[in-house]
Order: C-alpha cells, then sequence, then structure tokens
C-alpha cells in the first residue's frame, strides 16, 4: 500500500515542488497544534489564574525586556501571544472546517440536483445561486447575527458566536461547490455509461448516487480544499469586524483586532503574529488547493 | 529554385534513422525507433498505421512541433539537402511556412475562428511569399477557387463557421498550399469527414499535387485512401517501419505478416464473408519496450524464437522491404489472392421466423431547437425544428440483423436512441413483439418489454463508468433485474460473460483505464449480453477502434448473435462493415430511409441515386488505381431539409416532381426504395438481381399494437417511475 502510495502521479509531482512540501508540512504543524493546544502551548491564556497584569505588554524574546517565558511577547492582559495563537488556530479552524464540510453537502446535491434533471429545476437553483452570489459572504454573516442577536438571550450571544459564524460561511459558499458540479453532472450525463443504466432502467436517485457522484467527486477536492482557505480568512474578518468570535474565546481573527488597537502604541506583537499566522496557514492550505486542481486537471498530465 | 525544380526525381525529404523519445519518470520511452525514408520530389508517400503506432508523431517530429515531453533522440532529418532535425525557433518557422505545409485532420480547430477565411490565406501568402497585400488578397481569392469554393470572392469575407466541414476543409488545403511549398504533410485530411465528402477532399489532394509537382507525407490509417492516392507506402507498427514499398505492392503482395493480417483484416464490399481473418492481440504499449525485439511478434502466427530475442532490420523481400526475419516465407504463403477465409455465407443462415420482431412504424423525431419565447419575442426569430428522424418505416425478423447507414447527421443514431427508449418520438411508434415500446407510457408490459433491448455504444472510453470494476459493470444489469448474489450466481454469470467476450476472469476485478478500446468495446458487449436482450442496437461499435481490433469484434458480435439468437439494429457508417454483418440495410439520408435491400443485392446493383453515390464513394482496395466518384455537394442542414425527395439538392437525375413531392417506398426486382426517378423509369433496373425476392421491409396494417397513450413525459420521469 504504502510503496503504491510513494509510486503514484500525485506523490511524485508532490515531491518535486519543494513549495508545496512546505506548505504540506506547515498545515500540518497548526492542525497538529490545534489539536494538541493544551500539551503544546506554553500556557493557557484563558486560564486567569496564570495571566498577571505585570507581564502584560512585554515584547518578544529579542527585543529588549523580552523573555523566554513569553517567546513572542504577551498582549495587554499579559496573555502569552504565542499560546493565544495556537488556542486561535483552534478556533478557526473549528469554524473553518464544518462550514467546509457544510456547504460542500449542500453545494453537492444542489449541484447534483440542477445537473441531473435539469430543465426548470435547473433554473429555479441557479437563479437561487446567482441571488446567492450577489451578497458578499459578510453580508450574510451580519444579517444571520444580526437576526441571531435579537432572537437570541443576550447571556447566549457568545456561546452562539460559533454557530452563526457556520452556518452564514456555509450559506455564503456553498455555490461555489453547486456550480462546478452542476456543469460536471451534465457532461457526465450526457456519457453513454449513464445512458447504458438508463437502458437498464436503473432509478435515476441510483444513477446519480452510484454513477455520477464518483465521477464529479475530484473536482469537489479542489474546491474543498480552497474554500477551507477562504473559509477562514472569512472568520477572521469577520473577527476582525467584531461580529466573529468575542474576545474570550479568541480566533486568529479576534487577535488581530485587538492587536490592532495597540499597533500604532508600538505594541506591534500583538496584532503582527497572529497575522502572520493566519496568513501561513491560508497560504498554505491554498497552496495545496493549487497543488491538487494541478494533480486533477487531465489537460496538464 | 528553377533548377531544383526541374530535376524532378531528386530526393526531397530524407529521414535516416530517426529516433523520438518520451522522456518520463520510469525513463525513455521510445516513441519513433529508427525509422529511415525519403520522399522524392512530387511524390505521395503514405504513412499507414494503427493508433499509437506513432505516425503522426513523425509528422510533427519532421517540423519541430513534437507534443511536450517528447524529443528527437537521434537521426537525422535532411530537408532538400540541409539538415533540420536541430532547427529551431525563427530558422524552423521559414521552413515550416515557405516550405513545408501542414494539414491536420479537424478542420474546426485548425482555422482561426475570429478571422474571415480570405484574411487567413491572405495573411499566409503575404508572409510567407512577400507580397504586398492587394496581391496577396487577389491570390488568396484563386486559391479559394482552386480548392473548389463556389463564388470565391463572396467567400472570402466568410468566417468559418459558416462553412460545413467539407468545405473548412478545402480552406484547409488552400492554406497549407498557398504559400507554394515543396512537401506537404497531410496528417488525417479526410477522417473528420464523410464518406462522399471524404472523396473530393483526396482528389483535391492528388490534383493540387501533381499539378505543381509537390511532394505529399499523406498520414492515415485508412488503407481506402491509400489505395487511391500514394505512390508507396510504409507500414507503421509501434514506431518501426515494418514494411515500405510502392502501394501497389503493399496491397496486394505484402511481405511482412502484420501487413498480410491488416490488409485481411479490412471488411471488403463484394461477396459476404462468413467471417474476417483476425489478428489476435493488439498493439502492446510503449511501457513494454516493444523496441527490444520484433514489436509484432506477440501477436504473429510465424513467430520464432529469433523474433523474441532482436528487432530485424529492413531488408528486401518479394517486392517490397520488410522488417522481418521470415519475411520471404510469409509473404509467399499468403499472396493477397486469399483475402478471406471462409465461403460466402448461405442466404440467411436460417429461416427467419415470419412474424416481425421489431416493427418501426411512421417514426419522427424532430427537436426544437428555437430560441426561448422571450428571445423570439425580442429578436422575431421563429421555432426552428431539426427533422431528426422524419418518418421512419421498417422492421426486423427475429435473429436477424438489420443495419442502418447513412452519413453522419442522418438520423440513424437518434433512431437508436428512439428504439431503446432512450429518447421520445415526436410521432409514430416502436414495437417489440407486439408491445410498444415507443412512445412509452410507462407501463409494466412496456417496461418489460424494453428491458430486453440493451446497447453497445460507440466510444469504448465513455461506455463504461471509470470508477466501477469491470466485474461490476457487468454484473450492473443482473443487480437491476433484482438477481441476488447469495449462490454466487452473478459472479459465476460474470465469468462466463468475461469469456464469452474473450477476456479473463481476472479482468473482472481490474478497471476500464486498464484495457484497450478494442477490450473496453468487449466489456460493453458482455454487459449488454448480461441483459439477456432480444433485440441489441449497437451505434457505430467499431468505428472508434483500429481496424485489425475492429475484425476482432465483428467476428466476436456475428457469433454472438448466431449462439444467442438474437436480433441486432446495427447502425454504421461504413459500407463495408454493414456488407459484413447485415441481413438487411436501411440506406438513410437526412432523416429518411430511401432504400431498404440486402446488403448484396444493395452494394452490386444499388437502386436510388443516393445508395449509388455511396456505394461509388468507397475507396474499392482490389482494383488499384481505381478513382472513386467523387460526389458533389454536402449534406443539406436538417434545420431546413429540402423539400420533397430529400436528395433531390444533389441528385443528378432530380426532375420537378422530385422537388415538390415526397417520394414513397416502391418494390423493384426485390428491393425496396423511394424515387421518383426509378418510378417512372428514368433509371434502368437491373433485370437480374443477386438474391431473392426481400420480403416487404415495412409493417403492413395489423402487425402494430393499439398505439398507446401519447407519452407527454420525458425520460427522466420514465426512469424516476421505474422504481
Amino acid at each position: 500500500m504504502l510503496s503504491r502510495i510513494l509510486d503514484s502521479d500525485a506523490f511524485h509531482s508532490f515531491s518535486r515542488q519543494p513549495l508545496v512540501v512546505v506548505a504540506a508540512l506547515l498545515a500540518a504543524l497548526f492542525v497538529l497544534a490545534a489539536l494538541l493546544a493544551p500539551w503544546v502551548a506554553p500556557h493557557n491564556p484563558f486560564d486567569l489564574s496564570t495571566v498577571s497584569l505585570l507581564d502584560a505588554k512585554s515584547p518578544p524574546v529579542w527585543q529588549e525586556g523580552g523573555s523566554w517565558t513569553y517567546p513572542l511577547g504577551t498582549d495587554h492582559q499579559g496573555r502569552d501571544i504565542l499560546s493565544a495563537i495556537i488556542y486561535g488556530t483552534r478556533v478557526s479552524l473549528l469554524v473553518a472546517l464544518p462550514s467546509t464540510l457544510i456547504a460542500m453537502t449542500i453545494g453537492v446535491t444542489l449541484g447534483l440536483l440542477a445537473g441531473y434533471a435539469g430543465g426548470r429545476v435547473d433554473s429555479a437553483l441557479m437563479r437561487l445561486a446567482d441571488i446567492q452570489l450577489s451578497f458578499p459572504a459578510i453580508l450574510v454573516a451580519l444579517l444571520i447575527d444580526g437576526i441571531a442577536r435579537v432572537l437570541a438571550p443576550k447571556s447566549l450571544h457568545d456561546e452562539l458566536a460559533i454557530w452563526v459564524m457556520i452556518l452564514s460561511i456555509s450559506l455564503a459558499t456553498w455555490v461555489h461547490f453547486a456550480r462546478p458540479v452542476r456543469a460536471q453532472t451534465m457532461v457526465e450525463r450526457r456519457k453513454d455509461y449513464v445512458q447504458a443504466a438508463r437502458l437498464l432502467q436503473i432509478p435515476a436517485m441510483a444513477i446519480v448516487m452510484r454513477h455520477i457522484l464518483l465521477n464529479v467527486i475530484e473536482p469537489v477536492l479542489v474546491i474543498a480544499t480552497v474554500g477551507f482557505g477562504l473559509a477562514i480568512i472569512t472568520e477572521a474578518t469577520l473577527s476582525f469586524l467584531g461580529v466573529g468570535m468575542p474576545a474570550s474565546q479568541p480566533s486568529l481573527g479576534t487577535l488581530v483586532r485587538t492587536g490592532n488597537d495597540f499597533l500604532f502604541s508600538g505594541f506591534w506583537w500583538m496584532a503582527i503574529f497572529p497575522g502572520t499566522a493566519l496568513l501561513m496557514l491560508v497560504m498554505s492550505v491554498n497552496l495545496i488547493g493549487d497543488w491538487l486542481r494541478d494533480v486533477f486537471n487531465p489537460r496538464l498530465r | 529554385m528553377s533548377s531544383i525544380r526541374a530535376s524532378a526525381d531528386r530526393t526531397l525529404l530524407e529521414v535516416d534513422r530517426l529516433s523520438v523519445e518520451f522522456v518520463t519518470r520510469r525513463g525513455a520511452l521510445r516513441a519513433i525507433d529508427e525509422v529511415s525514408f525519403d520522399i522524392r520530389r512530387g511524390e505521395i508517400l503514405g504513412m499507414v498505421g494503427e493508433s499509437g503506432a506513432g505516425k503522426s508523431l513523425i509528422g510533427s517530429s519532421l517540423i519541430g512541433l513534437m507534443p511536450p515531453g517528447a524529443g528527437i533522440a537521434s537521426g537525422t532529418i535532411r530537408f532538400d539537402g540541409r539538415e533540420i532535425q536541430g532547427l529551431g525557433g525563427e530558422a524552423m518557422r521559414k521552413v515550416r511556412g515557405r516550405r513545408i505545409g501542414t494539414i491536420f485532420q479537424d478542420p474546426l480547430t485548425s482555422l482561426n475562428p475570429l478571422f474571415t477565411v480570405g484574411r487567413q490565406i491572405s495573411e499566409t501568402i503575404a508572409v510567407q511569399l512577400e507580397v504586398s497585400h492587394a496581391e496577396a488578397d487577389r491570390r488568396a481569392v484563386e486559391w479559394l477557387a482552386r480548392v473548389g469554393l463556389p463564388d470565391p470572392g463572396r467567400r472570402f469575407d466568410s468566417y468559418p463557421h459558416e462553412f460545413s466541414g467539407g468545405m473548412r476543409q478545402r480552406v484547409v488545403v488552400a492554406l497549407a498550399l498557398c504559400a507554394e511549398p515543396d512537401l506537404v504533410i497531410a496528417d488525417e485530411p479526410t477522417t473528420a469527414l464523410d464518406v462522399s465528402v471524404q472523396a473530393q477532399i483526396i482528389e483535391l489532394l492528388r490534383e493540387l499535387a501533381r499539378e505543381r509537382n509537390t511532394a505529399l507525407l499523406l498520414i492515415t490509417h485508412d488503407m481506402g485512401v491509400i489505395a487511391e492516392i500514394t505512390d508507396r507506402v510504409a507500414v507503421l507498427y509501434v514506431g518501426r517501419i515494418v514494411e515500405i514499398g510502392r502501394m501497389a505492392d503493399i496491397l496486394q503482395r505484402p511481405s511482412h505478416p502484420y501487413t498480410v493480417g491488416l490488409m485481411h483484416s479490412i471488411p471488403r464490399l463484394g461477396a459476404q464473408a462468413a467471417r474476417l481473418r483476425q489478428m489476435e492481440g493488439a498493439m502492446p504499449r510503449l511501457s513494454a519496450a516493444p523496441w527490444r525485439h520484433c514489436a509484432f511478434s506477440p501477436r504473429c502466427p510465424a513467430t520464432i524464437e529469433r523474433c523474441r530475442a532482436s528487432p530485424p532490420p529492413l531488408v528486401p523481400a518479394g517486392k517490397t522491404e520488410a522488417a522481418c526475419f521470415r519475411a520471404g516465407e510469409v509473404g509467399a504463403a499468403a499472396t493477397a489472392g486469399g483475402t478471406r477465409e471462409g465461403e460466402a455465407q448461405p442466404a440467411a443462415t436460417a429461416a427467419p421466423a415470419r412474424s416481425p420482431h421489431l416493427v418501426v412504424d411512421d417514426l419522427t423525431c424532430h427537436f426544437d431547437v428555437s430560441p426561448a419565447l422571450i428571445d423570439r419575442m425580442f429578436e422575431r426569430g421563429g421555432r426552428s425544428v431539426v427533422r431528426a428522424v422524419d418518418g421512419v418505416s421498417f422492421h426486423i425478423r427475429r435473429g436477424q440483423t438489420f443495419a442502418l447507414v447513412g452519413e453522419s447527421g442522418c438520423g440513424k443514431s437518434t433512431i437508436a436512441r428512439l428504439v431503446t427508449g432512450l429518447l421520445a418520438p415526436t410521432g409514430g411508434q416502436a414495437a417489440l413483439d407486439g408491445v410498444s415500446i415507443a412512445p412509452y407510457a410507462g407501463d409494466p408490459t412496456q417496461r418489460a418489454a424494453l428491458r430486453e433491448v440493451q446497447m453497445v455504444f460507440q466510444d469504448p472510453y465513455s461506455s463504461l463508468d471509470p470508477r466501477w470494476t469491470v466485474g461490476k459493470i457487468i454484473a450492473e444489469p443482473m443487480r437491476a433485474r433484482g438477481m441476488d448474489d447469495a449462490d454466487g450466481r452473478i459472479t459465476k454469470r460474470v465469468v462466463e460473460l468475461l469469456e464469452q467476450v474473450g477476456l479473463s476472469a481476472a479482468d473482472g476485478r481490474r478497471f476500464p483505464h486498464a484495457f484497450s478500446g478494442g477490450q473496453r468495446q468487449r466489456i460493453s458487449i458482455a454487459r449488454a449480453l448480461a441483459g439477456t436482450p432480444k433485440l441489441l442496437v449497437c451505434d457505430e461499435p467499431t468505428s472508434a477502434l483500429d481496424v485489425s481490433v475492429q475484425a476482432q469484434i465483428l467476428n466476436l458480435m456475428k457469433d454472438l448473435q448466431r449462439d444467442h439468437h438474437l436480433t441486432m439494429l446495427f447502425i454504421s457508417h461504413d459500407l463495408a462493415v454493414v456488407n459484413f454483418v447485415a441481413d438487411v440495410v436501411g440506406v438513410m439520408y437526412l432523416g429518411r430511409l430511401c432504400e431498404i435491400a440486402a446488403p448484396t443485392t444493395l452494394f452490386e446493383r444499388p437502386l436510388h441515386p443516393y445508395s449509388r453515390m455511396l456505394r461509388d464513394a468507397v475507396p474499392d482496395l482490389s482494383v488499384i488505381g481505381h478513382k472513386r466518384r467523387a460526389v458533389q455537394g454536402d449534406v443539406p442542414s436538417p434545420l431546413a431539409p429540402p423539400p420533397g425527395c430529400r436528395f433531390h439538392t444533389r441528385c443528378p437525375l432530380a426532375s420537378e416532381r422530385c422537388r415538390a413531392e415526397v417520394p414513397v417506398m416502391h418494390e423493384y426486382a426485390g428491393a425496396w426504395a423511394a424515387c421518383h426517378a426509378l418510378e417512372e423509369g428514368r433509371i434502368d433496373i437491373p433485370a437480374q438481381r443477386l438474391v431473392g425476392d426481400l420480403p416487404k421491409p415495412m409493417p403492413e396494417a395489423g402487425e402494430l399494437p393499439a398505439a398507446p397513450r401519447p407519452a407527454s413525459r420525458g425520460w427522466r420521469e420514465r426512469v424516476l417511475q421505474a422504481r
């Protein structure tokens, strides 16, 4: 099994592109750190008993006044930036992963339906997609956030934040899955193997699930990877704008927002380090997505 | 320049031990192996071989336009005394445009859709011959006239999409020749065209080449084209020339076992053969390093130890040069006299059942291609309807093969889809064993009847789900019928079917991509048989295959039909293939049937002018130097078919009546045809027909079941309902 993977074309193209290898390693590092946050983070930034205001605004270790206790410095409340980044990554991934999965499920289902059924079903779904696309993700999120805030009691707001984010991001991005899946389904539907299945009087639902789904899934993986990066960015943007994750549960975006207030006071590390982490995470995910696109594109093979 | 032209016999192109390799991470794959040949001025050299033989790669390596990853590994290419294999950039571009012209297969993609054809030609002339634009324009019009475009002055300003395929290929020919090159490389110039149009292009190429003493390298898989136009032929097999010689010698007295086998695999018009003599196996893949030994040895009936040890060199053998250790013996053993084994088939294998099995009555299928209502309201465009099938009636008796022939767009594939229920007719009816199957109203008897209809598709690459194993694909029809595999019945049957179509049980565990085109078509046939059909519809089942593989598949289908007593509807554009498989043939033109006859009758003495035209357009391999008669004109668009007899625009016998009145089918000496000229006696009906009377091939009153209620639902509902 291992030797088959090592000998495959995909692995070959992977190992020949150092940038992709670095991106994969970086992404793996982020995911591992996020998973194992309680064990790898030097401090628990949310444990108030360990946070001391005396340590607040301490610079990173290589600057005067920095110490190895807080390698990347601390924020205005004395929390360790490095640990905050690790925990923040965890929150970012926790939002991005389910929202990508939900968007993928909705998008693939509606794309298959529109592509296979065609006609009015297709027109209706695609007009819906057009309308959806005319609202930017941020706007959708602001809208849902607004509704949630009105409906839910104030005490629940912080707890609800993560669900609002997941819901709004998946609603805003399902179209990215639906469109290519629809197009590919229309291509596959015309192929003779589908005609052969129709001749056997196999129900449409079974044809779609057993034959077509597997043949349209490759581009979906690529879109999912790129969409995952996009979801992280959207979440960070929303959090930066203050409608996303609250300060008690900071994601990378929240950290940048809080750090931003101190940026011009000379405490640059509060915003720059979480920002850099965000950049590296998204870039590595996108690089992997681009590579997957190349691997799956038969024209480039 | 003129002094060079004067010595007509001088060698123009000399290729010496040219090798081309693809560099892959698993090492170099040698696609062309030490190929040597030359072309003299004014000579037409044919390069023939099956797909994957490397013939196109030779063509592109001559002009330095190889696909990415390929490179010349060794050898020299001398063009007009100058080595050109290493030339790059500007130097090569000059040779390519000015001295060597190229014609590619697809006339759709060889022209730039954004420029008028006149401008494309004029620009080429202006750049290559360095003349003024006015002069270039003048010459471009001249060229358009020379390649036979009607009204060239006006056509100068037309865009490529305004031309038909044949006309477009004429423009491509003009484009290749307008810079007055010394050599033209034509890569499958007629493959994308219909038979009748093919003949026109071949004729044009031959004339122009002769007129200007231009040498032509004609790359093709089509022996018919080779027979018609070439002086010498090189036969390629996996990147090596296995035989080269004068055309007549290659076709009639080949020495290499591969050439011998190839010539035998080609079905021909003339007496019907019981079986085609076939070569086993398929061409090896490059990854099997076939250049280390004689690449043909695994398929060769005359292989000896030596063939597996080293590649044989090209040596004179008989009248040609062949790369075979046993060339002398093989050539002597298989002269072209015995072109096929087995004797002519008796008129019909068994007395077919009296009652017809499939009855098709006045079947019509019109596609509405009008723009959306809202666009019609604003743009005042009317409704437009493609009359793909327009009133077709025939029937097939049990155990017989009925073939539909015709050029592309004549509606033959639409009939296949109508009969199988994949498409709903807009009128008429089809019935199987007295049960109406089209139009489909969804009742259980109809559903059961339709299950007896299975299909073999044209494209072996899209007819198998790439994500399913072959075993699972073949088992699908049985599972769809609710058969369960508790006692291993399905597994057993799958193995049985695999063996019937010449594959092994182990193949069931592999995925389609591991198989060649011919093997995939075998799988496709096995799947169709798994549904235990009574009627098998085959839509161009061999047109995507190479001749040697086609022979295997055709033989297989004939055997299976006999063993399973299948009724077949066989659709093909290839008259020779139809002649081999069919008991009765229907000739279609623009959605209507014009003649129904037994194949021997049809091809020896065609009645309808269109059948005659089709027959005459088929190149004849046995008569060397035979010119097929080029058919004038193109097929009119089915969007606006001519009134009256559809064929009148191209018919030499068209009269006023033909232009106004639709002809009906009448019997003439054992065949049925719809033609006014025949009816009026303007065509001589051969008194002596070759086979006995054909029973009326159209349904009579009483043969049809009561018409079902009109189907208003599409196939989607049908399939959904079939649950």
